[in-house]
């Protein structure tokens, strides 16, 4: 009798604790680690501005014509950056990583799980709005890799040329085949467009996250790569409209100061900052003599953006970073520029010239000596003028100069010195576009482009 | 005391059963007294009547026409007795000296004679555990039980130890077998076991052994068990005492090491070519010869004056001082007693140990002290229940003056003619800044800059105190005699607290308020000692409950049955560690507030900030929960039939609850041809063939399933944010290893001969290897993911032997085993350039861990090792190294032993014996260092070979060592060389391991009448010496990257049981 009462007794316990097993399993074995339970978490990956907003690609920039490396300064550099800036052939000679296409790619990663992990949650205004920030960082690293690995944008010939691996999946295996250049650009407009119908204004923003004028603003960029001048047109003009930015009156900043730019300025629509090579420091990329040169006396951006060291070389210190980051987000100044260069092309010249002048009026000490033609392609070219000397190390000027390319009017070749000799890359040179890194060939089987 | 024993079995007698005739006793040893476990009780016709438990008791009816039984145990000689008129039976047997004991296997569950198990086992007791001598406890398995391969090979110092228990069975996880400390998996520090509280060791090396223990045995399972007291044992007292005596470290063995006569030709051929800097702003260290040489090179003195001070420098030899000063005799002295006492119910042990060793270098120290106290009570027949509780307490001090001390900033080695002593007073020695520019800090209103290692004797030691505790309880419950019913508990907790008071007066503190002195003379930090203290904790909960049934059925078949399940929590915590500056002891006051983030201008020059207090805290909080069941059918003794099944869940982090566990299993089974009616011959007393195969698992808890993410804060922003730290992986699995083991156990001549032989194949399936991923995934981190495969196959061979048994008697143990391991999927492959360095990457169809080589071509006729680009042959290195490619390398083989073992003997003459180990490891190559010349110019570090070097043309017929290079060169130069064939060696050597003298007062003579009971004394040397080597470069292979040998040394101890 009083064994078997023992034996029940202990039965009923076993029963007991058997049934708190589960949830005692559940524990984190590691206390910072954290899985993802709630819109928070997801947000919080998204306003990891290392990753998402750092590091846009900086090859096309140290390949400009703009500045100079000292001869004896090559040798430090890395293989593939040494061969970028002397517009070498075989890029990467097996280096790996090609930290421009990795980095660009996580942020897609990024995107990729939030919108994954978004599925789970019930659809309020932080929904949206992450979703909808999702969807740009996505369309953000999209643009910055087309303009780098593809060829520009020809709307007769982009539903057959190469574009990238589109991808819309989490899943860190799914490795998608090169699709058309057509598709690439349209997944990002695309992307741009839901993200601009889920965009909710909330409190809590900063200029790491994307707004509505961000949004837009990256449309815009998009239709104007892609020749489509009225859309771009029309985002940018919403975007002067409705901002909140203002542009910066450069005579009022001071051209003694370090860094005259204040890091999230009344200017900047969106911060973002350009991977940090040794290949691109301030001291070691060194501005040309005839850039600084085309600089009028009065534009003030001259003692604003540069400044002479003491062995007569030029330095750049214009970042809208405050620091010797490189500033590669958006200003209300780039779409002036976006809303006055289609305004030309679409044939309004007046328009533009309007635009044109409002933005000029903050960047000169005074704008009545300047003449400006009327007939459209001078125009043009006052404009494009006016770009290149505005977007200075802003991460801009490669793609401009491969749209320009695609126009007869505007493309031209562009000439380096290397070792005492004048090397030259002329408009549609192979070289414009940079290859697949190897090891995505090797492991992906992805097309590679032809140098 | 024998007449409560014998009433209180009449009374137990009538309360249960007194009915039927049922008989009941004690089976107990006659010269020991204690209870023998498993003793058979037959009837005449060889029926078995009964076997006898743990505690010795026996229970069984009397069959009808049965008076008498035979009782019988391995180790004692057989005995009939009359079971006629009696109810209780009370039983001696004597010792059979002509047998060997019987091995009994622990697993940690069950107990079960080595004879009714068919898994592959090693055990040690007692005995063999007690003849060395060592303050822990697994030093003392090696060459004592087999298959166990201590590797000592990883980083040059000679206390850090691997144990590969039968090769590997993975290849990024954890390596280490698991450790079970009397029954409970054990999560402290190994040194809290003291040696003198183990009663045996079993060692589990197949997957019938493994899979009892599941997920965290895949490389196998090491069991300890402590003595306990046992029911009706008289009260016994054991006093053991130790001394062991080391030598100081060979300081001549070290090959790095370059004569001063060759060191300072070298510095003075480099001063010619503007080799050093005259005026560095950081007074970076340099040697005396090269302070006089710009001394005479700015007439600063004469060229007689110079060579003076060069010829008393030439020969000079700091290892000298280094002995004299820095060294000692290393004396460990331990102090063990432990009382037990058994009554009828309640039993009890405690022991107290106290271990102080004082190492080799000075002002390093180390006391231990360990407290037990078991106890177990038997309430009834039906419960019995124990408690167990352990205290350890350690200290280790460290002091400041290791010869890797002195070794100045920026270099890698001292100048071989430093000195640490002149005229009678502690010399000064360059630390991080020339010797003038210390020597003349006073002169600027500094403190005394200068370093002069003697002085710092005894300051600036570190303490770590850990103090651990182990309490756990155990219940049985026997309602019906085949059935028990165990639920048992054990809290383990430990801290450790890593302390280090910096003495005002050292060059330590006096460095860091005259670096942080300002331009205007004022102090950063107040002067007085600094004190640094860091702690962490960990404690484990385990709880299981266990029932088991063993019975008996018609006699002829055998069955035992367990069945379980386990809690098991561990828990570590990390705390902030704390920096105060300005200590007072006295007070125990100290300042901590300073500007971490300001950099302070320093001198002589740079910026600097000051070392913020390590203010890292972190919980790690491992849980499992297991269920298992082993069942074992024994058919008339010659069939046997095993099997286990057991699931492991964890809170592996991020993985569906479903994924969270793993089944494991095995299955097993032998035969006994011996005891069939067609085997022939009489002599072979047990021919047991068995075959095992299972699954065991292993545990990575770095990867998971799920998404999971990794929070910070911005410095930009101000908002937390969060990174990716796992990318989903859905098709995660715990590593798997499938183990097929194959055996023969021979018992020869009623015992003296016993044989075993096995051969096994680990298949290593499902392993964390590091896949390659493509980025356009966007995860860019090292990705791991279950697709790795390892598999191992290897035989063991143990054959024990009395060879011969007489008044002399001769014993002797051998232990060999071969295992080779082979990779054989892995698909990451790695840059050739990785594969020459001090550990491989794994790489398929190789071991993995190998030895790898670039080809040697030559001297050339300057002295300058060759290269082959293509089909030329020049000194373009930088070529080579971008043309390299795997196939260029050449393969050796493992860098693991594939053949090792130890032979044993042990000789007895009367109350003396000597033992005798040898130990042979073959089958693996090492690399042999050599010169370095970037090392030796930059950093002092050179290398003997340097004496044999290129010197002239013609030379490169004699020798392949490169000459001194002229000018600027590359460091792939030095790669070339060192990463070249002839430096791979064959690692074969064959040594004495120990031996062990005895002498036992008990086996005289004088036994039986020696008051002192069982007392011996014995005398134990280990690391005596290499009896031969496969190769001739001076260096103990199983220890390549060591810069001291092996320490000799020899203990002296005494041992009384009364």
């Amino acid at each position: 009798m009083n064994r078997y009462l023992i034996l029940l007794n202990i039965y009923a316990c076993c029963f007991i604790v058997s049934s708190c097993s589960s949830e005692w399993l559940d524990k984190k074995p590691d206390q910072k680690i954290a899985m993802i339970t709630s819109i928070d978490d997801l947000q919080a990956l998204l306003d990891n501005h290392g990753v998402m907003n750092s590091n846009t690609p900086y090859m096309g920039e140290l390949s400009l014509p703009y500045y100079t490396i000292k001869e004896g300064e090559l040798e430090q550099l890395s293989t593939p950056d040494r061969n970028t800036y002397m517009w070498k052939n075989d890029l990467y000679e097996g280096y790996d990583p090609i930290v421009d296409w990795d980095w660009n790619y996580r942020k897609i990663f990024y995107a990729n799980v939030v919108l994954h992990e978004l599925d789970r949650f019930p659809v309020d205004d932080v929904s949206k709005n992450t979703r909808s920030a999702a969807l740009f960082f996505r369309a953000w690293a999209n643009y910055h890799l087309v303009q780098l690995f593809c060829q520009g944008f020809d709307r007769t010939t982009a539903h057959s040329v190469l574009g990238l691996p589109i991808k819309t999946t989490a899943d860190i295996h799914d490795i998608p085949q090169r699709s058309s250049l057509l598709e690439t650009y349209q997944h990002i407009v695309d992307d741009l467009q839901e993200s601009l119908y889920h965009h909710v204004d909330i409190q809590g923003s900063n200029l790491i996250r994307p707004n509505a004028s961000a949004i837009r603003a990256l449309l815009s960029k998009v239709f104007l790569l892609m020749g489509d001048y009225e859309k771009s047109l029309h985002q940018a003009e919403a975007i002067i409209k409705n901002t909140n930015a203002a542009l910066l009156d450069y005579k009022q900043l001071d051209e003694t100061a370090k860094y005259p730019f204040s890091l999230f300025n009344n200017e900047v629509i969106f911060h973002a900052s350009i991977l940090p090579t040794n290949a691109m420091t301030v001291s070691r990329l060194l501005i040309n003599q005839e850039f600084y040169d085309s600089y009028d006396d009065f534009d003030l951006r001259k003692k604003l953006f540069f400044r002479h060291e003491g062995d007569g070389t030029l330095r750049f210190k214009g970042s809208y970073c405050e620091s010797d980051e490189y500033f590669s987000g958006i200003t209300l100044g780039e779409i002036y520029l976006i809303a006055a260069e289609c305004n030309v092309r679409i044939g309004k010249g007046d328009k533009g010239v309007e635009f044109l002048m409002d933005f000029l009026r903050k960047r000169y000490e005074r704008v009545d000596q300047l003449q400006l033609r009327t007939d459209k392609l001078a125009l043009l070219k006052a404009v494009i003028e006016e770009r290149k000397k505005e977007l200075v190390l802003r991460g801009l000027g490669w793609g401009d100069l491969k749209r320009y390319n695609l126009e007869e009017d505007l493309a031209m070749p562009i000439v380096r010195s290397l070792s005492g000799q004048i090397i030259e890359m002329p408009a549609n040179d192979n070289r414009y576009t940079m290859p697949i890194p190897e090891k995505v060939v090797k492991l992906s089987g992805l097309v590679q482009n032809i140098r | 005391m024998k007449s409560y024993i014998l009433s209180a079995m009449f009374a137990m007698a009538f309360l249960i059963g007194a009915a039927q005739h049922r008989i009941e006793g004690t089976v107990r040893g006659q010269d020991s007294r204690s209870v023998i476990a498993a003793a058979v009780i037959n009837g005449p016709d060889n029926r078995v009547l009964s076997v006898s438990g743990t505690d010795g008791t026996f229970s069984f009816i009397r069959p009808q026409g049965v008076d008498s039984v035979l009782i019988s145990h391995l180790g004692y000689q057989a005995k009939w007795f009359n079971i006629a008129d009696v109810n209780t039976l009370d039983v001696f047997l004597s010792v059979n000296n002509n047998e060997l004991e019987e091995i009994e296997i622990s697993t940690g569950y069950f107990t079960v004679p080595k004879n009714r198990s068919t898994g592959s086992f090693e055990s040690a007791d007692n005995r063999l555990l007690n003849q060395a001598v060592s303050t822990d406890i697994l030093s003392r398995l090696e060459g004592v039980v087999g298959s166990l391969n201590f590797d000592r090979r990883t980083d040059g110092h000679s206390h850090s130890l691997k144990l590969r228990l039968r090769g590997l069975s993975t290849i990024n996880s954890d390596e280490t077998p698991l450790i079970i400390l009397d029954n409970f998996p054990f999560n402290g520090s190994l040194e809290s076991i003291n040696p003198n509280d183990v009663e045996n060791i079993t060692v589990l090396k197949d997957a019938a052994a493994t899979s009892i223990w599941g997920a965290r045995a895949g490389n196998g399972v090491i069991v300890i068990n402590t003595k306990r007291a046992k029911a009706n044992e008289p009260t016994k007292v054991m006093a053991n005492i130790s001394y062991r005596v080391e030598t100081k470290p060979d300081l001549n063995y070290n090959p790095y090491f370059i004569r001063s006569s060759s060191f300072i030709p070298m510095e003075e051929s480099l001063f010619e070519r503007g080799f050093y800097t005259a005026n560095d702003p950081g007074q970076s260290p340099q040697t005396p010869i090269v302070e006089r040489l710009f001394d005479l090179k700015e007439n600063r003195i004469s060229f007689s004056e110079y060579e003076t001070l060069r010829n008393k420098m030439v020969g000079s030899d700091y290892r000298r001082d280094i002995e004299r000063y820095l060294l000692r005799t290393g004396l460990n002295s331990q102090y063990f007693v432990s009382l037990t006492s058994g009554g009828e119910k309640l039993s009890t042990m405690v022991s107290l140990g106290f271990d102080k060793n004082k190492d080799s270098q000075i002002d390093n120290e180390y006391q231990r002290a360990t407290l037990s106290l078991k106890n177990s009570y038997k309430l009834n027949s039906i419960i019995d229940f124990s408690t167990n509780v352990n205290y350890f307490h350690s200290r280790r001090w460290q002091g400041a003056l290791n010869p890797n001390d002195l070794i100045p900033r920026g270099k890698m080695a001292l100048y071989p003619y430093a000195s640490l002593m002149e005229a009678g007073f502690p010399a000064a020695i360059p630390k991080n800044h020339r010797l003038d520019y210390a020597y003349n800090a006073q002169n600027i209103g500094l403190l005394d800059w200068e370093y002069k290692p003697l002085a710092e004797k005894g300051m600036n030691r570190t303490l770590v105190e850990m103090p651990e505790y182990r309490v756990s309880t155990a219940l049985n419950i026997k309602p019906i005699p085949a059935f028990i019913l165990t639920l048992m508990y054990e809290k383990q907790a430990g801290k450790s607290n890593t302390e280090t008071l910096y003495d005002k007066n050292s060059y330590y503190v006096r460095n860091e308020i005259n670096r942080f002195t300002q331009v205007d003379g004022s102090h950063i930090f107040p002067q007085g000692d600094i004190l640094r203290n860091l702690t962490s904790s960990r404690n484990s909960d385990f709880f299981r409950i266990n029932a088991s049934y063993e019975q008996n059925i018609l006699d002829d078949h055998e069955i035992s049955l367990l069945a379980g399940t386990e809690w098991n929590r561990r828990n570590e915590k990390i705390i902030p560690g704390t920096v105060l500056y300005g200590f007072d002891r006295d007070v125990g006051t100290g300042q901590t507030m300073f500007d971490y983030t300001k950099r302070y201008p320093t001198l002589p020059n740079g910026t600097a900030r000051i070392t913020s207090p390590p203010s890292y805290y972190n919980e790690f909080d491992d849980r499992f929960l297991s269920y298992y069941f082993n069942g074992a059918y024994l058919f008339r003794k010659k069939y046997n039939i095993t099997t286990s099944v057991r699931k492991d869940m964890s809170n592996l982090f991020g993985v569906q609850q479903n994924q969270k566990g793993v089944p494991l299993w095995s299955v097993g089974g032998a035969w006994d041809i011996a005891k069939e009616n067609f085997f022939p011959w009489n002599s072979i007393n047990s021919v047991r063939l068995r075959a095992t195969y299972g699954s065991s698992g292993n545990l990575d808890k770095t990867v998971t399933a799920l998404t999971t993410i990794y929070y910070s804060t911005s410095s930009l922003t101000e908002n937390r944010f969060a990174r990716i730290e796992t990318p989903p992986n859905p098709n995660l699995r715990w590593e798997r290893v499938n183990t097929l083991n194959l055996g023969t156990d021979l018992i020869l001549q009623n015992n003296r001969i016993r044989l075993t032989v096995e051969w096994y194949k680990k298949n290593g399936k499902d392993l964390m290897g590091l896949r390659e991923l493509d980025p356009t995934g966007g995860y860019l981190n090292a990705y791991r993911i279950n697709y790795a495969e390892l598999k191992t196959y290897g035989a063991d061979i143990s054959l024990h032997a009395k060879v011969v048994d007489k008044k002399f008697s001769w014993e002797t143990s051998l232990f060999a085993s071969w295992v080779r391991d082979r990779i054989s999927e892995y698909s990451e492959e790695p840059r050739p350039q990785t594969m020459v360095g001090a550990i491989s990457h794994p790489l398929i169809n190789r071991p993995r861990y190998a030895i790898y080589s670039y080809p040697w071509q030559g001297l050339d006729n300057a002295g300058n090792p060759l290269v082959k680009v293509g089909d030329a042959v020049s000194t373009d290195y930088v070529a080579f190294n971008s043309d390299l490619q795997l196939e260029d390398l050449i393969y050796h083989g493992p860098a693991s032993p594939t053949f090792f073992g130890n032979l044993r003997n042990r000789f007895s003459y009367g109350s003396f014996s000597l033992a005798v180990n040898l130990r042979w490891k073959s089958g693996f190559y090492y690399r042999s260092p050599s010169i370095s010349y970037g090392d030796l110019f930059n950093s002092w570090k050179g290398h003997r070979d340097f004496d044999n070097r290129w010197q002239k043309p013609g030379d490169e017929k004699n020798t392949d060592i490169p000459s001194m290079p002229e000018g600027s060169f590359s460091y792939l130069r030095d790669v070339v060389y060192l990463a070249s064939e002839h430096h791979v060696k064959r690692g074969d050597n064959i040594r004495i391991q120990d031996m062990f003298f005895e002498y036992n007062f008990a086996l005289g003579k004088r036994a039986g009448r020696a008051k002192l009971g069982n007392t011996r004394i014995f005398v134990h040397a280990t690391n005596i010496g290499i009896i031969w080597k496969a190769n001739n470069d001076g260096l103990d292979p199983d220890i390549p990257f060591s810069l001291i040998p092996e320490q000799k040394n020899i203990s002296f101890g005494l041992q009384t049981t009364f």
